[in-house]
């Protein structure tokens, strides 16, 4: 009986400073709420959600982090194996554009992905739903910063007017199901063959 | 001899028993028995059913279930009578009580996705005073084609319906989230349920070694042997089923994960750590007998003389129907057991052994002491055999000092803590001795030993065994780069815990800039405490994180180069001296810049900034003839330092002036917060010394853009400037200078006038003198140099009419200025006299200045010129001016054709404001008399007078007779003492009546 095929669990990481919204777009993208209270997150928590990308149905796992840090008391086995992290600043909150750096240094030290240079990230701008004038870090800041980090994606949400939100996680989910087909490659790729050197050894020659 | 069959009742069979809560429930028949710990009976429930077939518990609900005659009833722990549930037509039931948490859970579902279900070690026996886990209980019921999954966790129960094509004949539940069926002895399957719902779920089949034979042979053979499918869970993710002959134990994906033989097909199967019982009833000619396994070599470890079907696992011994009657089968020896394994390095047998805690008599201090030992010895055999994930596992329950564990790697990791492996044993104790490295047993010895860790680990892949066939050197790559990931995950997982106890103890600032890892020895490193980093104190954090880092920074380097700069960039403890030469080497140099700044090495950065700029110019120069090179690494670097490196700054700048100053200046002159705070006289000063005009770009800068208003920097400007205008006489850049000089001399309020006047040279830059005279308050100085000096008659009127808020007479001033004035008058002189009188106070009357008098003279006529501009002034300006006094000043010569203009509007004006003052003096008188009606009104006052009221005066009752009203109060006194209390009251209100009137 062939080995049917095995549903892909998407983990994704969601990182950022203290009160920029990760906990509120997370929620707004699975349950489709918002809610204008603050509550700290404290340690972690997961939500799954099943969407389709390229025909493929896959299951994203997202975990959502604490971002003070008195709660982040987490182990490196939360970071690894994750597949895309996301990382969200306030874009009326210049500190929380500026620690970005060093939130996805952090990352990529507790994840030590197989490949950091083409890990995939993803940049969410949120709360764009307040006025212009109370607005800390222009877009185009934003886009130079990813353009420095290698292209990565960039999106100015809302997750209090739900706008973006959905194309954001979409391309969220896409990204990492390239990494997660990129780490499968990686965990089942055999040795290679040196033909040069032992091709005779190992396949032995005809000697007719 | 490693386990005993112990008679407990004699003459008793049965088919259900189960322990819980220090009593044995055991069905006998159509009853249930109780009986205490000591086999005595104490309680009996008799069911309606003929015979109970099996007995479980369900600890979340307290229910026990019961399965007889085909029914299973579910009936309350508390009381057997009241029954929850019933199910008829049964086949088999499984039952899990589990305390899995979600997170474990999401462990159990990586492990599946990964496909690599990691062998998880129970390091620490569970401890009976932790806080409870909420359990969740399970029970799978096989009915007629379908499988039913009910759940209870602490709030909720939940039931699931699987329907399948057949009837299985048995079933196990492994875990939460699977569930294995058996239909026949050959064909098992496995349903697979999501973490989050249960009513999501996969089945698979197992693929059994026996179904890639034809299936009619296997089908035969099932048959042949028997028909009744066996298995048993081994652990958490594992469970052991018979298929024919051959044992195997499967992962909870369904993938084998060892197996061997059995000599004929068993009748049942149980597992009890660290053994697994297999029952094979008689056979050829061999009488029927228990066979005992290892569960982890699943060597034979012993053979019990007796066939017995296996009834329940409790917490240490295995409760069996023997053909005596009911008996136990227990461990014993079991210190002995431990110490042969641990002999032939068989480490988790050991602990396993340890774990089950039977039939050893030692403390449990001593059996903690033992525990950590071979766990110790379990972790280095591990590391050696590849295994360094495993060990890893072991190294982080056991909190082991980071150093040592990092003296295990290769030398390029490791670096001077390195050890040999013959020396591992030494870093962990004396017991470590026992361990003995690979290379030093015999070679045949060593075969085994390889064997033994082999089959110890289900991890060695296949892809793996076959490499070690086919290239051995690509195996120890392999391996050796596996180990290096097992240690990165170590380390960054130590450095995160470090991090944390360092910030709760705020010891970090203090001390971990200090910790130089080369003033400690190798050996003081080793002998640090293993234990949580919550335990050690400042110095200690300080010296492993500096250890971790520093291990870490190496790994990166040899796996991971791509992480190394973001490990730099974070704040770390890696010591500089150490990584600074393998940097240098790969050629790493923004990293290391990182490096030297998150160390606040900032000197270092710029050097080597500044070598590496001026190399990449030395190179474009031999390469195109280029001589631009590239400041921008080196002006970021700078621009980031900030205030309290003004030092530094100042110190590393200079160079970078001499190689392209317009590019260089922005190290001063940046839209960035700690680039503003740089201290500003001080940098002016700077820029100065290099180039006077990069001073004055920078003033320019720090004034209008940033708006410094320190008054020595507006000081220090405005003197450059002069000396700037001073220098440029006589060149282009005259105009240009001296503009901006006068231009800075108008806008800044924050320079003291006084002392730059001085400065400037006595007949020169009349301009600036004039607008810091004014500032000086010296206004007719001012007007002077405007009017006369400069003769820019524009300016002196845009001057009086900015300084006449202050000075009413100014304009009466500028007409002096212009009618007195000739080209003898030498302004010095002027300069005395007028000084002397604008510091007192301007003068209201002009007629006592001596300008003035001076006028008066015919002789002194103003010329023609200055003639012209007093008329023009009249004439604009008609009602700033006193009529008389002007036409006292005005030269006889005068035409009243010239003054024409002014006389008229000035008449008109005068007419206006005697009008105007009559006006408002009728409006005065109105309102006088306005107030007066008012206060009459106001002193109108109606009075009462009765019987009881008395005269304030004479203090007699005022009776009929007349009276008199006093304001503003209303008191009331007689006609005739009206006089005498007006003067009182007059007195103590402080006035009189004349003054009223």
């Amino acid at each position: 009986m062939p080995q049917p095929k095995k549903t892909v669990l998407l983990k994704v990481i969601i990182l950022g400073d203290s009160g920029v919204g990760k906990t509120s777009l997370m929620n707004q993208y699975v349950n489709k709420r918002f809610s204008n209270q603050y509550k700290a997150t404290i340690g972690a928590d997961f939500l799954t959600k099943e969407v389709v990308v390229d025909d493929r149905v896959v299951t994203i796992q997202l975990w959502d982090t604490a971002g003070q840090e008195r709660f982040q008391s987490l182990g490196v086995a939360f970071y690894r194996g994750a597949d895309c992290c996301v990382l969200v600043y306030d874009v009326n909150n210049a500190k929380s554009f500026e620690t970005l750096d060093s939130w996805r240094d952090e990352f990529l030290i507790q994840a030590s992905p197989q490949d950091p240079v083409n890990f995939p990230f993803v940049l969410l701008g949120n709360k764009i739903d307040t006025e212009d004038s109370k607005r800390a870090v222009s877009q185009k800041k934003a886009t130079n910063w990813c353009q420095s980090k290698g292209n990565i994606p960039y999106f100015e949400t809302s997750a209090k007017e739900a706008i973006n939100v959905e194309q954001a996680f979409q391309t969220i989910a896409r990204n990492a199901l390239v990494q997660e087909a990129e780490v499968e490659l990686y965990a089942n790729y055999p040795d290679p063959i040196r033909i040069d050197q032992d091709s005779s050894q190992s396949y032995g020659r005809c000697e007719c | 001899m490693a386990v005993e069959l112990k008679l407990k009742i004699n003459n008793t069979h049965t088919n259900g028993l189960v322990e819980h809560n220090q009593r044995i429930c055991l069905a006998s028949a159509s009853s249930i028995l109780s009986y205490s710990m000591d086999w005595t009976i104490l309680d009996s429930y008799k069911d309606t059913r003929k015979l109970l077939e099996s007995l479980e518990i369900l600890q979340q609900p307290q229910l026990m279930a019961i399965l007889g005659d085909s029914t299973l009833s579910l009936h309350k722990m508390a009381d057997l009578r009241d029954i929850n549930l019933s199910i008829k037509n049964v086949v088999a039931i499984s039952t899990l009580n589990s305390t899995h948490s979600s997170l474990s859970a999401e462990a159990a579902m990586q492990g599946r996705k990964r496909g690599t279900s990691k062998r998880r070690i129970r390091l620490r026996p569970i401890d009976p005073l932790e806080t409870p886990t909420p359990i969740q209980s399970l029970l799978a019921v096989v009915t007629k084609r379908k499988v039913s999954v009910y759940t209870w966790t602490q709030d909720t129960a939940q039931h699931t319906d699987i329907p399948l094509p057949n009837t299985p004949k048995l079933v196990k539940i492994l875990n939460p989230y699977t569930t294995f069926i058996a239909y026949s002895a050959s064909e098992y399957s496995l349903i697979q349920f999501d973490i989050k719902s249960q009513s999501v779920y996969s089945i698979n089949d197992v693929i059994l070694p026996s179904t890639n034979k034809s299936s009619l042979t296997a089908n035969l053979t099932g048959f042949l042997y028997r028909s009744k499918p066996l298995m048993t869970p081994l652990d958490s993710e594992h469970i052991i089923l018979v298929d024919g002959t051959q044992v195997l134990v499967i992962d909870q994906d369904g993938v084998i994960a060892k197996s061997t033989t059995i000599p004929a097909s068993a009748d049942d199967i149980a597992s009890a750590r660290p053994f697994i019982y297999i029952t094979i009833p008689p056979y050829s000619n061999e009488t029927g007998s228990t066979h005992v396994y290892s569960s982890y070599t699943l060597e034979l470890v012993q053979v019990l003389p007796v066939v017995c079907s296996f009834l329940h696992k409790s917490s240490s011994v295995l409760y069996v129907d023997a053909p005596d009657g009911v008996s136990t089968i227990e461990l014993v020896n079991t210190k002995l057991l431990i110490d042969s394994s641990v002999k032939q390095g068989k480490y988790d047998e050991a602990l396993a052994l340890l774990d089950s805690g039977s039939g050893i008599d030692i403390t449990q201090a001593e059996q903690a002491e033992l525990r950590l030992k071979i766990l110790q010895l379990y972790s280095i055999s591990l590391v050696d055999a590849g295994l360094v994930d495993d060990a890893i596992d072991i190294f982080i329950e056991l909190h082991t000092n980071p150093a040592k564990v990092i003296a295990l790697f290769p030398e390029n990791i490791s670096g001077r803590l390195y050890t040999p492996t013959h020396e591992w044993s030494i870093l962990f104790g004396d017991f470590a001795k026992l361990y003995k490295h690979v290379d030093e047993r015999g070679e045949s010895e060593c075969e085994d030993a390889i064997h033994n860790s082999a089959s110890m680990s289900s991890i060695k892949s296949d892809t793996d065994s076959a490499s070690v066939k086919s290239n051995g050197t690509a195996r120890t790559a392999k391996k050796e780069k596996s180990s290096i990931e097992a240690l990165l995950r170590y380390l960054t997982d130590r450095r995160q815990k470090l991090k944390g106890s360092m910030s709760q103890k705020k010891h970090s600032a203090c001390t971990s800039l200090n910790v130089k890892l080369t003033d400690l020895t190798k050996q003081q490193l080793l002998d640090l405490p293993s234990s949580p980093a919550e335990s050690l104190n400042g110095s200690e954090l300080a010296v492993l994180a500096a250890v971790v880092d520093t291990a870490l920074f190496k790994a990166y380097i040899e796996t991971r180069p791509a992480l190394v700069g973001s490990l730099c960039r974070l704040e770390n403890h890696c010591q500089p001296e150490e990584v600074e030469v393998s940097l240098l080497d790969r050629r790493k140099y923004s990293e290391l810049v990182s490096l030297y700044k998150s160390k606040n090495m900032h000197g270092k950065a710029l050097d080597l900034l500044k070598r590496l700029c001026l190399e990449s110019e030395s190179e474009n120069e031999n390469e195109n003839g280029n001589e631009e090179s590239d400041l921008e690494p080196c002006i970021a670097y700078t621009q980031q330092l900030g205030r309290e490196y003004i030092d530094l700054i100042l110190d590393k700048s200079r160079w970078m002036f001499d190689v392209n100053k317009d590019i260089a200046i922005q190290i001063f002159i940046a839209d960035d917060e700690r680039v503003e705070s740089l201290p500003r006289l001080r940098v002016a000063h700077y820029l100065h010394d290099i180039d006077s005009h990069l001073s004055l770009r920078y003033l320019k800068y720090a004034t209008e853009e940033i708006n410094d208003q320190d008054p020595a920097l507006h000081d220090y400007y405005a003197d450059a400037l002069l000396q700037a205008t001073l220098h440029s006489r006589n060149t282009p850049s005259f105009d240009s200078t001296y503009a901006s000089y006068v231009a800075f001399l108008s806008r800044s309020q924050q320079y003291a006038p006084k002392e730059r006047l001085r400065g400037i040279p006595a007949d020169a830059l009349l301009l600036a003198r004039a607008i810091l005279a004014d500032r000086l308050g010296r206004h007719d100085d001012a007007l002077r140099l405007y009017a006369l000096d400069l003769r820019d008659y524009d300016s002196a009127k845009k001057y009086c009419n900015h300084v006449e808020s202050k000075d009413r007479s100014i304009y009466t001033k500028l007409l002096k200025l212009y009618l007195r004035c000739d080209e003898r008058t030498a302004p010095a002189s002027y300069y005395k006299t007028s000084s002397a009188s604008a510091s007192v106070s301007p003068s209201p009357t002009p007629s006592r200045t001596p300008i003035s008098d001076d006028t008066s003279n015919p002789l002194n006529a103003p010329n023609a010129l200055y003639m012209k501009e007093a008329v023009l002034l009249l004439t604009a300006f008609p009602t700033k001016f006193n009529l008389s006094e002007v036409l006292n000043l005005i030269p006889s010569i005068t035409t009243v054709d010239e003054l024409n203009v002014f006389l008229l509007r000035s008449y008109k004006a005068i007419v206006g404001k005697q009008r105007w003052n009559s006006v408002t003096a009728n409006i005065r008188k109105a309102e006088d008399t306005r107030l007066a009606a008012k206060l009459v009104d106001l002193e109108s006052r109606y009075v009462v007078v009765d019987d009881n009221r008395v005269c304030p005066e004479c203090l007699k009752r005022l009776g009929n007779s007349v009276i008199s009203v006093h304001s503003p109060r209303g008191q009331v006194t007689h006609l005739g003492c009206k006089d005498r209390f007006s003067v009182k009251l007059q007195r103590t209100q402080g006035y009189t009546k004349q003054d009223t009137i």
